[in-house]
């Protein structure tokens, strides 16, 4: 939730947005685009539908009413949910993305609305103990760095909120199946193949803490891995022990235990761990007995043609000039990149990084052969963007900004792109012509009617693709083209699905053949559609599952093999095939068993009666929509002493406004008595942030030598804005004025004295980013940002000071990287005064800390020498820093508390001081290395110990070490 | 049995031995052979769906947005603007409420070059002379010959140095728009001018909301509506 301002960044640019919303007795769906108002009802049914439903089946009654945001941020639908400190759930419009059928087609908002009110029963059901807290701190509590006591009374107010993510995503895919009659993952072809490779492939399947340690970050699939392995274990447990014990775990009733984990134990008389051990064990007998079945008629014999698996890939495109293919591709240790892959040699050769690649299907490619270009999209999590890379002279440019539009297919009779726009939830059909400079609408589907994976014959008179409509029933379909630049988008079935997705369905380049893959045998299998004979058929029988056939001139094929690994390229026969088997789904067994399970499909959110249904409809502001959230003891520290006092949140719904409030009071007899109370709060609006406080107390200044506390009252008023938002680019300006006001120390510096009671400040930066980092990183590997700043302090006088820096990063192999990052600033004014210098010394971490780990980036740090130690009128600076692989643990620690990951890094940097004075001109040099452990606790709290060992010497030869020690929170 | 015997039972043998055959092959090939082999041997996944959905459950139809009109018409930006009589003259143009619906029309009246244009008169000129196409057009030729359109018309001449009008000449929503003459008209008309200095109306026309509002063609009634009077309490939309 903290994250919303971030999340409606894209709105950063724009002039800020009217927002509207119109609420039912549980649910309020916020919304600032009219053009997404026509989903409003639908979605209130959805959701008072579903709640009908988990009323009955959980005993849960929402603790408060349900905020929903729809936006359109990104071209694909998404949904998520959250429940901490209020119910919260975005609704991303977009249609979904159907590669490889890792999604049902059915109708969405209904769909996204059954598996995201499924978190919010996870996290907001709640006995009578959980309610008890809630009313004493006034509301859930949200975890803050800035109060970490926060994290304890958060567990207390929501302790099922903090279970593991293959928990929460597991339980609402499980449940979204059975609520949709059928369709969802428990029910899918994608995870069946997944764990029937990994046992065909004999490769390791993660346990119940390895899978949030590594397997969510190291593996090709990722995060989806979390939906994965949490899906199947929950059908498992049905399976094996029925639905209703899986119901009574994952309830939050009285007498239950508050940890998920224990609550299994409770239910299953078991622990967790045992059970996952005896699923991947059951696991492998049936993806055995599967594999069999497969296997009672002739495999399909592939040429493997690449060494290495690829991970995610795109379609794919024959180059028979080099003889290679083009494909995007997205593995682990490598940015995602439009790669040539030698089918000579099977060499990967990384032609072009893809900036915002997609999880599954990279990017939308497009190949011209005359003109030797591919087209591709960027941002593909965002709005897209279309770009052109020459195959010749390895030259890429942006052709269009923000289209949000895919599925690309090059007409080469004309040499138009064609593509599929998604726009405000609904799917259009859109022409780009030549030289690509605009793109014009050829026809607007309903909503619910999505099209995708199209193809535009060689001869250039129709275009090809599969349509799905509300019921998520998919068909392969042809559109005459130039009936379709006449405005009539009417078009001839090829072949009906059913339930099915026709997967990447290409011509042959004699036009006679549309080779793509489908589930129908239950593996995904390659399929030709002659349209001589109009007949379909199968020409595989592969044991994973093969995808994205690429049919060549000589009639060979060529498709991508799924592996434990990610994808492969193989040369595949072309002989239409009459025996294949159907292999069997958990999720089928599941319902054989246990016939109950049609009884969770929701009726139709029609049956919500809409007359009666709205209690609210108008405008939305959200400084008219403040409310308290929680407040709750807090303990701080103010210089040496300790201090205890209490916090409140108040905000709106979307974050939008909000003030936190401390207040606290030092009992120490030692401090002067005008020093002993302590109050400060923080409000923003918008971009606008207002902050102020008496005698300033911080949790850190509890540990540790650096302290941030003051003395004083001070006061803050800023802006900060996005002038480019496209990311991971963002250029962002940010202006402060403020004043202190009976200080003793300087505000930024601890051990400098204040020679005058009261500052003004007034400071400004202009800040650019554009890092990125492969899959499996821990931190940015690639990229540079810049920074410009500007502070003026006016005591007695103006002491503005200027500073600039610029880093570099460059991504080594297995997740290394190396970082030259300098910087340089110089200061005016009266130089016997404080306020004109620049100051520098130390890691800068504190015992306990909130800031950022590798504080030996910042500018003003230099481990080896004291806090502040170093003053200078004008300094220069360059660090150079090698960050070496991560090391990820598979199985160290438990589901509620595990290390992550480790890494070691090595950096030197060279100061210079008081440039343009010889006499007092000073040069340091140090050398030192930190070591970083993250450990997660329950899930979200990620917190990370970190040792570190610096030498420092000055120019006359002097030198010092230090030694930090640093347990950062949240 | 004799060899006659043979001969004349032998059609008779035939026929019933391929009856029988017939009814062998029948049977096995109905009752026999396991339901999976009768799919052709290509063998259908087994799954339970069950999703059908028809478009009166959704009642999903894009266009029209009450509420969040509703919320427009109260605003104090719009209620403001409302009191204007450019905007009025604006809201009862029909080159203008034609306009609104044109993407490339809305996003270029959120253009900040294009307000600037707006204040300058040689640029009201060449829309008065329905010139604003010829602008245009030289940002399709080469530099060269761009300069050289440039220098045979005055107005164009006038702006050539003007780096808004320049920026404005590569921009799509400009040039698709430049060669129409209900366009030029509008941009012609006292009542844009007025309002494109109007910082009410820039503001607003930046909002997403009401350039959806424009594209929806729910602007037409802005006017109407406002005039009705907007001050209650907005109601619930059923």
């Amino acid at each position: 939730m903290a994250g919303l301002l971030l999340f409606l960044a894209p709105l950063g640019c724009q002039a800020r947005p009217k927002i509207f919303i119109q609420s039912s007795e549980h649910i309020e769906v916020l919304y600032y685009s009219p053009a997404h108002e026509y989903l409003v009802t639908h979605l209130i049914r959805s959701y008072e539908n579903a709640l009908n439903f988990e009323r009955n089946l959980f005993h849960f009654t929402p603790s408060r009413k349900v905020s929903v945001l729809i936006e359109d941020f990104g071209d694909f639908g998404h949904g998520a949910a959250g429940t901490v400190p209020s119910n919260f759930i975005s609704v991303g419009i977009a249609p979904f993305s159907y590669t490889y059928e890792t999604l049902p087609a059915n109708e969405r908002m209904t769909w996204i609305m059954n598996h995201e009110s499924i978190h919010v029963v996870m996290g907001d059901n709640a006995n009578d103990l959980d309610r008890r807290f809630r009313s004493l701190f006034f509301g859930k509590v949200a975890p803050t760095d800035q109060d970490p006591v926060s994290m304890v009374y958060s567990s207390l107010t929501s302790p099922r909120h903090y279970s593991t993510r293959w928990y929460h995503e597991g339980i609402a895919a499980f449940m979204e199946t059975w609520m949709s009659g059928g369709l969802g993952r428990a029910m899918g072809g994608y995870d069946e193949m997944v764990f029937r490779s990994m046992v065909r492939d004999e490769a390791y399947i993660y346990d119940v803490v390895g899978l949030e340690a590594e397997g969510t970050a190291a593996d090709f699939q990722t995060g989806a891995n979390s939906y994965l392995y949490g899906t199947r274990f929950m059908t498992w447990l049905a399976y094996t022990f029925g639905p209703d014990k899986l119901l009574a775990w994952v309830t939050r009733g009285e007498k239950t235990r508050r940890y998920f984990g224990a609550r299994f134990a409770q239910v299953y008389g078991m622990g967790m761990e045992t059970a996952w051990q005896k699923w991947i064990a059951d696991e492998r007998r049936w993806q055995e007995s599967n594999l069999q079945d497969i296997r009672k008629y002739p495999l399909t014999a592939v040429e493997r043609l690449s060494g290495r698996a690829l991970g995610s890939v795109s379609r794919a495109y024959y180059d028979s000039r080099q003889n290679v293919i083009y494909a995007g591709t997205r593995y682990p240790g490598h940015l995602a990149n439009i790669a040539a892959i030698h089918l000579d040699t099977g060499k990967i050769e990384e032609l072009k990084d893809v900036k915002g690649p997609g999880l599954y299907y990279v990017t939308s490619l497009a190949w011209d052969p005359q003109a030797r270009k591919l087209y591709y999209t960027s941002d593909n999590n965002d709005w897209r963007d279309l770009n052109v890379y020459d195959v010749e002279t390895h030259h890429s440019r942006r052709l269009l900004r923000d289209i949000p539009t895919g599925d690309l297919a090059f007409d080469s009779r004309d040499r138009s792109l064609w593509g599929v726009r998604h726009n405000n939830g609904l799917s259009s059909l859109v022409e780009i012509a030549a030289p690509y400079q605009e793109f014009k609408g050829l026809h607007d589907f309903e909503y619910g009617t999505d099209l995708f994976d199209i193809d535009v014959s060689p001869d250039g008179l129709y275009l090809t693709g599969s349509v799905s409509d509300l019921s998520g029933k998919q068909k392969l379909v042809r559109f005459a083209i130039d009936k379709l630049r006449q405005g009539d988008a009417s078009f001839e079935v090829l072949y009906d699905f059913q339930y099915n997705t026709p997967g990447n369905f290409v011509y042959s380049p004699d036009g006679r053949y549309l080779c793509g893959s489908s589930y129908r045998t239950g593996v995904s299998n390659l399929f030709r559609y002659d349209f001589e004979t109009k007949k379909m058929d199968v020409i595989s029988n592969a044991e994973t599952g093969l995808f994205r056939p690429l049919p060549l001139a000589d009639g060979s094929l060529i498709a991508f093999e799924y592996t434990s690994q990610g994808f492969i390229p193989v040369r595949v026969p072309t002989k239409a095939l009459e025996d294949v088997s159907a292999v069997k789904y958990l999720g089928a067994a599941l319902l054989s068993k246990y016939p109950e399970l049609r009884s969770w499909k929701l009726t139709t959110p029609a049956s919500i009666n809409s007359e009666s249904l709205l209690t609210r409809a108008g405008a939305y502001d959200p400084l008219h929509e403040v409310q308290l959230i929680s407040a709750y003891p807090i303990v701080q520290g103010y210089k040496s002493t300790a201090a205890a006092g209490m916090r409140a949140e108040f905000a709106d719904r979307l974050r939008l406004a909000g003030i936190n409030v401390d207040a606290g009071f030092s009992p120490d007899p030692n401090l002067p008595a005008i020093e002993r109370a302590h109050a400060s709060f923080d409000a923003h609006l918008w971009d606008w942030k207002f902050s102020g406080a008496y005698n300033y107390a911080d949790f850190y200044d509890l540990f540790g030598p650096t302290k941030v506390s003051r003395k004083g009252e001070q006061v803050k008023l800023g802006h900060s804005q996005f002038l480019i938002y496209d990311m991971p680019r963002t250029l962002s300006l940010e202006w402060n004025v403020g004043g202190y006001f009976d200080l003793d120390r300087l505000p930024e510096y601890q051990n400098v004295s204040a020679t005058v009671r009261n500052l003004m400040e007034a400071s400004a930066s202009l800040k650019y980013s554009n890092l990125s980092r492969a899959q499996g990183a821990v931190d940015d590997e690639k990229g540079s940002e810049w920074g410009v700043y500007g502070r003026m302090y006016y005591a007695n006088g103006g002491f503005p000071r200027l500073w600039a820096n610029y880093d570099r990063g460059f991504l080594l192999p297995s997740n290394s990287s190396f970082w030259l990052r300098t910087s340089a600033g110089k200061s005016f004014g009266d130089f016997t005064s404080p306020f004109a210098s620049f100051y520098f010394g130390a890691f800068g971490n504190n015992y306990i800390d909130h800031a950022a780990i590798s504080r030996y980036r910042e500018y003003y740090s230099f481990p080896g020498v004291a806090i502040d130690a170093i003053s200078a009128r004008s300094f220069g600076k360059v660090l150079g820093e090698y960050n070496l692989p991560p090391l990820r643990f598979r199985r160290f620690g438990t589901t509620w508390a595990y290390v992550n990951w480790t890494r070691l890094t090595v950096f030197s940097s060279g100061l210079f001081t008081n440039l343009s004075s010889p006499a007092i001109r000073g040069y340091y040099a140090n050398l030192g290395t930190q070591l970083d452990f993250r450990v997660v606790l329950f899930t979200y709290l990620n917190t990370t110990i970190s040792g570190g060992y610096a030498r420092a010497i000055d120019q006359n030869g002097h030198t010092s070490g230090e030694y930090m020690v640093s347990l950062r929170i949240l | 049995m004799s060899t006659t015997t043979v001969r004349r039972l032998r059609f008779p043998m035939l026929i019933g031995g391929g009856i029988i055959a017939a009814g062998v092959l029948v049977y096995f090939a109905n009752g026999h052979i396991n339901s999976q082999k009768t799919q052709g041997a290509i063998g259908q996944r087994d799954v339970y769906r069950d999703g059908e959905v028809k478009a009166a459950d959704v009642a999903a139809t894009p266009g029209a947005a009450p509420v969040a009109m509703k919320a427009i018409l109260e605003s104090k930006e719009f209620q403001s603007l409302a009191k204007n009589p450019a905007f009025s003259s604006l809201m009862n143009n029909g080159a203008f409420l034609n306009l609104a619906t044109n993407t490339n029309f809305v996003n270029l009246l959120s253009n900040s070059q294009f307000a600037s244009l707006m204040r300058n008169s040689a640029f009201i000129s060449l829309a008065q002379n329905n010139a604003l196409s010829l602008a245009a057009a030289t940002s399709q030729n080469s530099s060269q010959n761009s300069t050289a359109s440039l220098t045979q018309n005055s107005q164009i001449q006038a702006l050539a140095n003007n780096s808004a009008f320049t920026s404005l000449l590569h921009n799509s929503n400009f040039t698709s728009l430049a060669s129409n003459s209900a366009f030029n008209n509008l941009v012609a008309s006292n009542a844009l001018q007025s309002l494109m200095t109007n910082s009410a109306f820039t503001n607003l026309a930046s909002q997403s909301s009401f350039q959806n509002a424009m594209l929806s063609g729910s602007v037409a009634n802005l006017v109407l509506q406002a005039g009705e009077g907007s001050g209650g309490p907005a109601t619930p939309h059923h």
